[in-house]
This record gives C-alpha cells, sequence and structure tokens, in this order.
C-alpha cells in the first residue's frame, strides 16, 4: 500500500490519505480450501464467487481500517483489493461522459482532465474500487514521483475519480507494478494472460484460482490464488 | 345562398399596428424578436470569450493559459498526435514548475498482451505491513 501510494502520488496527510490498495481482514477458518465448493454463504460475509462461495467472516465495508501492533494477527487472513480491471466494467457503462474506458491491453483507465465527478463510476464498482479528491490532493514536492504517465499516475486535481491503473507507467516499459515489485515473498504476480509460458498463466493452471464476486458478471483480472 | 363578395378584398390589407408606432416611443422588447435577442445576446457572449481569450494570450501569466488551454482541451482518445503532444508538454511544463523537478508525462500506448495480478490469498498475511 505505501509503495502504491509513494509511486503513484497519491494525496497523503492525515485528512486527506488516499489509498489504491485496500487490505480487508478477516477471521481465521472462515475461508480455508476445502471451504472452496462448499456453496453459497449462509450467513453474511463476502462472496467469494465462482466455484469458491465461502464466507469470509467480514462484509466489503467492514474492517479495512485496523491498526494492530503486531501483523498478522494470529486468528486474522488479509485480502487485497483493488481495481479488478475488469472485462466489463460497470464504472464504464455508467459513466456519462466516458472518461473512464478500457485501453486494448485490458487496464481501465481515466482521463482526470475529462472526468466531471459525478461519482457514477464510485457508485457502479463492486468492489469499492475507486477514489474521489474531495479536495486538492496533498502531494508533497519532495515526494513527488516524476516518472508519470497522461492515465496514470500524474498529479491529480479537486474533483475527479482515480483508481489503479496497474501502474501504467511502469508496466508499458517492461516492469512489474510497484506491489508487485516490493512484495518480499512474492504473494503478488503479474503478467500477460494471453503468454502461455508467463508466469500468471502457471498458476491459472496449477493453482486454486477464484475471482471476487464473479457472481456479477464483470470478469475481474485480478485472481486470488490459493497455495 | 349566394357569397357575398368583401369589398375590401381588391385593397391591399394595411399592417397591423406595432405598439411602437401606437405611442411613439422606442419599446425594445416590443420590436425585437426573441430569436434577435438570442442572436445578439450570443455574439456578445463570443466577443467577450474571444476578448479574454486574446487577453490571456497576450498576458504573461503562464498559469492562467495553461488553465485556459486545459479547459478547452478535448478528450484524451479524440486528440490528434499533436493535440496529445501540446497537452503533454503543457502538462510537463506546469507539474516541473509545481513540484520543482523535472516531470515526464508518459503516453506509452498500450502493449500487445492482456495484463492481470494474481495476489496470493495466504501470503497475503504475512506481508500485509510490507506492502
Amino acid at each position: 500500500m505505501k509503495a502504491c501510494v509513494e509511486e503513484n502520488n497519491q494525496s497523503r496527510g492525515k485528512d486527506q490519505e488516499t489509498e489504491w490498495i485496500r487490505v480487508i481482514k478477516m477471521e481465521k477458518g472462515e475461508f480455508e480450501p476445502e471451504k472452496m465448493h462448499q456453496g453459497y454463504p449462509e450467513d453474511y460475509g463476502i462472496q467469494v464467487g465462482g466455484n469458491a462461495y465461502s464466507a469470509a467472516g467480514v462484509v466489503l465495508e467492514g474492517e479495512h481500517h485496523y491498526q494492530p501492533d503486531v501483523v498478522p494477527e494470529d486468528d486474522s487472513l488479509y485480502m487485497p483489493v483493488a481495481c479488478m480491471q475488469c472485462e466489463k466494467p460497470p464504472c464504464v457503462k455508467v459513466c456519462p461522459v466516458r472518461a473512464t474506458y478500457r485501453e486494448p491491453d485490458g487496464v481501465v483507465v481515466i482521463d482526470y482532465n475529462w472526468c466531471i465527478g459525478c461519482r457514477m463510476c464510485i457508485s457502479a464498482c463492486p468492489y469499492w474500487a475507486r477514489r474521489f479528491n474531495w479536495g486538492e490532493p496533498k502531494l508533497p514536492k519532495k515526494a513527488m514521483n516524476p516518472n508519470t504517465h497522461y492515465l496514470g499516475n500524474r498529479p491529480r486535481m479537486k474533483g475527479v475519480v482515480e483508481k489503479c491503473t496497474f501502474c501504467i507507467q511502469r508496466t508499458r516499459e517492461g516492469r512489474y507494478p510497484a506491489c508487485v515489485e516490493v512484495c518480499p515473498v512474492g504473494a503478488r504476480k503479474f503478467g500477460n494472460l494471453l503468454d502461455p509460458q508467463s508466469e500468471i498463466r502457471q498458476i491459472l493452471d496449477r493453482k486454486q484460482v477464484f475471482r471476487l464476486k464473479a457472481e456479477m458478471n464483470t470478469y475481474p483480472k485480478f485472481f486470488y490464488f490459493i497455495d | 345562398m349566394p357569397i357575398e363578395k368583401d369589398p375590401d378584398a381588391s385593397q391591399p390589407r394595411a399592417r397591423p399596428q406595432r405598439v411602437s408606432d401606437a405611442t411613439q416611443t422606442p419599446q425594445l422588447s416590443a420590436t425585437v424578436s426573441r430569436r434577435h435577442f438570442v442572436i445578439g445576446a450570443g455574439g456578445i457572449a463570443a466577443s467577450s470569450l474571444l476578448g479574454a481569450a486574446s487577453l490571456l494570450v497576450n498576458s504573461d501569466d503562464e498559469k492562467a493559459k495553461i488553465e485556459w488551454a486545459e479547459h478547452f482541451q478535448t478528450h484524451y482518445r479524440l486528440m490528434t498526435d499533436v493535440e496529445k503532444a501540446e497537452a503533454i508538454e503543457r502538462l510537463e511544463r506546469r507539474y516541473s514548475k509545481q513540484y520543482g523537478k523535472d516531470v515526464v508525462v508518459s503516453d506509452s500506448p498500450a502493449q500487445e498482451g492482456y495484463f492481470s495480478v494474481t495476489p496470493s490469498i495466504f501470503k497475503s498475511a504475512l506481508v500485509v505491513d510490507a506492502v
């Protein structure tokens, strides 16, 4: 999350902090590989979708602001959620001015200069992945990342929506997204779905994989795997 | 029943009297149609806009010029290559001045492929404070 904030010139500070990645805390035991095929959750919880319906113990609007002294907590699991770059993105469908759209490589982007700030896309996104700049973003001069992309991490203005772009300024130059690069245990993988030899295809072929809220038919390109 | 001929039919009809004719005072609301009023108002607005634009073009206020140009720039996907280059050059100038460093704004196009991220649900638990 911190790497994402620094790479993507997000607003920071106590009163106006923007983070594109949320990490949802879940109760351990609710999310077990054995439960992946047990059907729909009976009670509240994240409906993980696909063949992997399982009550996760915490609703999406639940605990994603927490500051424990020690992480990970013994009885908790953590689920990172960001923009899923859906193949059928509801945010794109509802934009009245078409400021947000899908690029040919599947990444959903925003033309910040064209965005009118109506926040329809925020309402439409089932993953709560978009953020709105209620005020002028607070980006310290020293911390500003000067390598930017027009559709990605260039400084945003007040009254526009922003979100994860898989670090478009890095990936289009053959680099990994910041979150993938900094992860010390390789919990995240990034790659080309059309390349059968890519790491990501190996994971999809060999691991148990699910997509969040797959029943929404948004076809997210953010595959959670279990190993 | 025979139709009676109008005795005045052969005579040219008199123009209906206007309010201004009757009162002999210039009443703008009575003589100017809505269409002419809208055209006139549009002309005034356009000329004032052009006046403001010419003032901005000739002024030294760099920020105002950039904001003006940004306000009227079109959607990124509809821009020509020249317009894109101008917009990016404008942004680079503005950001460089604002943040005091050389800022590069790329417009690199999408690469071939279809990209995705896969996070491990269990490994994420190990590194939640590191990323």
